[in-house]
């Protein structure tokens, strides 16, 4: 965490001491190095939040992905845990890709464990179509409820 | 007087980390230039860079011909057939192809005996071999041996792990879920036999090769019974995408997800973030280095690409014939 004055008082000079004191120096490198953290944060993020449901049911595991307009800048994404997800995400027109993620129930024999499957259809991750409009203020509570079919 | 001396050390101590820090980037940049000179070594012996993967991108066992199976990763939905039986398991990539170029021909003399059994690559029970080009000294877990499970056939894991993976394009591994890696825009993917004739948008503007930041394999199967594998980067086990890098994002996206069937999403690096899927997988180039990777392009050439570089620019060095005009970067 880095605080950024915005005026400091380290740097106020008192004329009766010696141009570098051992103090004064290590004010004036503090300040130095306080300030080095400050700088573009990117653009300010909102916090989201909601339920996803496939089917009338929550999806207990799996990702939901807010995407920028175009794609061109890189998508937020969260986990869904029994049925809810919470993401910061900036402010405008996003769309959305949920993707749902079950056991196979099999064990794959390579790799000794049950492998995973997604279950949720491209038309709503791939070749989604949902969509959210974050806001700079208010609610951005976003829920939402997939039919299987 | 002490504490001038004190600010000194404090200011020397992260100068002497960093310069540590850079002679570990260029050990990295050299090695990757040792896997750049070794993908044209064997383009000059074979007249094409390697396949990819010898695999379907995440259909293990769909094998395209000629080896073993009969399926050509094309299609727009997986064909049902009897899978375990149908196709063969093949299981090689990249990697293994240039071992004779990285000083590794009795190695690979074996292994290709061991192949010729039939069996995978996964099984070959010198797979624990590390070979150091591959690997990224910056990366802690690098070079990674230990694995969740065992290759089968008396393997205890399923082998070495390193930091090098080949540009499969800018797309996803498999969109949709569909087995489409064997249509990917990049030089490398699966079955791919690309010449230098073929990146026709310039060697020097399209990508080669990259690094990844590893993640550990966890030691004891998970508390919920998902995943204790991440298998970015193993060369014995490269059928589900581990071994590619898409240029998709630009370079340490952390706030992106790879994503891909196989991974530790709560065990991972912090600085490689991880999702599991069965669609639209992918694998962002990653590093320790601060501000960038190592990148080598198709010329041979490495440099050090910044986390900066404009998303649409990066896109245009993953593919390799886009026609589009890459300009600087």
């Amino acid at each position: 965490m880095v605080i950024c004055p915005t005026q400091s008082a380290s740097l106020v000079v008192r004329r009766r001491r010696r141009l570098l004191s051992p103090k004064r120096t290590i004010r004036l490198l503090a300040t130095v190095v306080l300030l080095a953290g400050c700088g573009d944060a990117g653009p300010a993020t909102y916090d989201v939040s909601g339920q996803v449901t496939w089917n009338g049911q929550p999806v207990e595991r799996g990702s939901i992905q807010f995407s920028s307009p175009e794609d061109k800048q890189p998508p937020i994404s969260a986990k869904i845990i029994a049925g809810n997800y919470e993401l910061a995400c900036p402010a405008g027109p996003r769309r959305v890709e949920i993707r749902g993620l079950r056991s196979t129930g099999v064990v794959d024999p390579a790799m000794g464990v049950e492998g995973v499957e997604e279950y949720i259809p491209a038309a709503f991750n791939s070749k989604s179509e949902l969509s959210a409009d974050v806001k700079a203020d208010g609610s951005n509570r976003f829920d939402f409820h997939l039919p299987a079919r | 007087m002490i504490a001038i001396i004190g600010i000194l050390v404090a200011l020397l101590l992260p100068a002497v980390q960093s310069a540590r820090e850079a002679a570990r980037r260029m050990q990295c940049s050299n090695n990757m230039k040792q896997v750049a000179l070794a993908l044209h070594n064997h383009h000059a012996a074979f007249g094409r860079f390697p396949h990819g993967n010898y695999n379907c991108l995440d259909h293990t066992f769909h094998t395209p011909p000629p080896y073993g199976g009969d399926y050509q990763c094309i299609g727009q939905s997986p064909p049902v057939t009897n899978p375990i039986s149908f196709n063969h398991q093949d299981r090689r990539c990249w990697a293994h192809d240039i071992w004779p170029y990285l000083e590794q021909q009795p190695l690979y003399d074996r292994f290709t005996e061991h192949m010729n059994t039939g069996a995978s690559a996964l099984s070959f029970l010198e797979s624990g071999t590390i070979i150091p080009p591959l690997i990224c000294p910056s990366d802690p877990t690098s070079p990674k041996t230990f694995t969740h499970w065992n290759g089968g056939g008396g393997t205890t894991s399923q082998g070495f792990s390193g930091n090098m993976v080949v540009c499969a394009g800018n797309d996803f591994f498999n969109r949709g879920g569909f087995p489409t890696s064997s249509q990917l825009n990049g030089i490398f993917y699966a079955v791919s036999k690309t010449r230098v004739a073929d990146i026709r948008d310039g060697t020097t503007n399209t990508a080669l090769v990259s690094e990844i930041i590893l993640s550990p394999d966890k030691p004891s199967p998970p508390s919920d019974g998902w995943s204790g594998h991440d298998i970015r980067g193993r060369y014995h086990n490269p059928a589900h995408g581990g071994v590619l890098f898409s240029t998709m994002w630009p370079p340490n996206s952390d706030e992106v997800n790879d994503r891909l069937n196989w991974c530790s999403e709560d065990n991972h690096a912090p600085q490689a973030p991880c999702e599991r899927s069965t669609a639209d997988m992918f694998v962002l180039a990653r590093s320790y280095h601060p501000g960038g990777v190592n990148l080598g392009t198709a010329d041979g050439a490495i440099r050090f690409v910044t986390e900066g570089i404009d998303v649409e620019v990066f896109r245009k060095v993953g593919s390799r014939a886009d026609g589009e005009i890459t300009g600087t970067w």
